[in-house]
């Protein structure tokens, strides 16, 4: 694929208009919120892979 | 690519007849006698990627004709006694890249050294080392498969081969690694460059071979139309008239002859359904491979085979059976 989009100097400076909806801001902070109303219960639990710099650990959230 | 070679019953005997020169121990010992005269000069210089827990050194030694070979090498940076190595061989096309590409092994606690491909590296992971074309060589099909491929002493994977052997001396001369506690690993091509120095040099102690490339050329180029055996296939369909000394040169590059004369333990895998580097031609090589073996068969695989499955394996063999 050769270059086929704009030139490097208009990328650096190409700033469209946003797009964006009223209540974006209320939309995640009301999924966030209705999330955390569930208790997070992360687990870390150790599993060995032989790697003996470093420790791994299965995540379950 | 649905299953298309033998089924694994017929694949875990089959043990063809191998095709051999009968100077073939004399071809080797000849070139790696006529490597040795040429100093190794390794060298490591520390390069920082600002990785923490290990240390990363651009590794320059003298490979086959003398000509300088590139590698990374990658230590732990905590350790007591020196380190059992873990040389890598890259697969087709590939090169070096950067340490930052490779830390599996060092993360395991093992020093690991990367060897360049002389010529490759540039096709999907950056290489450094050039390879140059001795005097009486031949036009090839694109790639390097068939470079130099009319004399068993032009063939690239002469010069490749007698790299690997001395990508390991290098290796053992590091004060850091324990010359005795060598494991060898690579898949496809690096699998085969694999096979060929756990024949080459007695003190390897594993050999990781997956999926290997270079093995049973007459049957791959027959049965499988899929590249990189192709560039054979497509050299003889246009040079007629060399078929046979195609095919004789190829036997001084066998991994099934190679194989023959491995002494070390090793652990293959193969995908059932590979169509770059067919089962059978594995089998080929793991049948006749000298040393005590395993191999992990991927059923549903093409030539990705065990993927980070085979790696776990690896590290599992190697806690359990080594260091």
């Amino acid at each position: 694929m050769a270059l086929f989009d704009m030139s490097l100097d208009q990328l650096q400076h190409y700033r469209p208009d946003r797009n964006e909806p009223e209540d974006f801001d209320a939309f995640w902070q009301h999924t966030l919120t209705a999330c955390r109303q569930f208790p997070l219960n992360a687990t870390f639990e150790p599993i060995d892979f032989h790697l003996r710099l470093v420790e791994t650990f299965m995540v379950v959230i | 690519m649905a299953l298309f070679d033998m089924s694994l019953d017929q694949l875990q005997h089959y043990r063809p007849d191998r095709n051999e020169p009968e100077d073939f121990d004399a071809f080797w010992q000849h070139t790696l006698t006529a490597c040795r005269q040429f100093p190794l000069n390794a060298t490591f210089e520390p390069i920082d990627f600002h990785l923490r827990l290990v240390e990363t050194f651009d590794v320059t030694f003298n490979g086959y004709g003398g000509q300088s070979i590139k590698g990374w090498l990658t230590l732990p940076r905590q350790h007591s006694a020196p380190l059992p190595c873990v040389v890598e061989y890259i697969g087709y096309g590939g090169g070096r890249g950067f340490p930052t590409d490779r830390l599996l092994w060092s993360s395991a606690g093992y020093a690991h050294l990367v060897m360049d491909t002389r010529g490759q590296g540039s096709t999907w992971s950056k290489g450094d080392t050039p390879d140059y074309e001795p005097d009486g060589s031949n036009p090839q099909h694109p790639g390097f498969l068939t470079r130099g491929i009319l004399d068993p002493l032009t063939y690239y994977y002469r010069r490749v081969f007698t790299d690997a052997v001395r990508a390991v001396e290098a290796a053992q001369t590091h004060p850091d690694i324990n010359e005795q506690q060598i494991i060898i690993s690579g898949g496809s091509q690096g699998g085969g460059i694999a096979l060929a120095v756990s024949a080459l040099m007695p003190e390897i102690q594993v050999a990781f071979i997956d999926v290997p490339f270079l093995c049973h050329y007459r049957r791959a180029t027959e049965i499988t139309d899929a590249m990189p055996y192709a560039e054979i296939s497509r050299y003889c369909m246009v040079h007629r008239d060399k078929i046979d000394t195609v095919f004789n040169t190829l036997r001084y590059f066998d991994g099934v002859n190679f194989a023959t004369r491995a002494r070390c333990q090793a652990l293959f895998s193969v995908g059932l359904m590979d169509d770059v580097c067919p089962p059978s031609t594995v089998f080929a090589a793991y049948n006749h491979f000298g040393g005590p073996k395993d191999i992990r068969v991927w059923r549903y695989n093409n030539h990705e085979g065990g993927g980070s499955y085979q790696d776990i394996e690896k590290l599992a063999f190697l806690s359990n059976n080594h260091t």
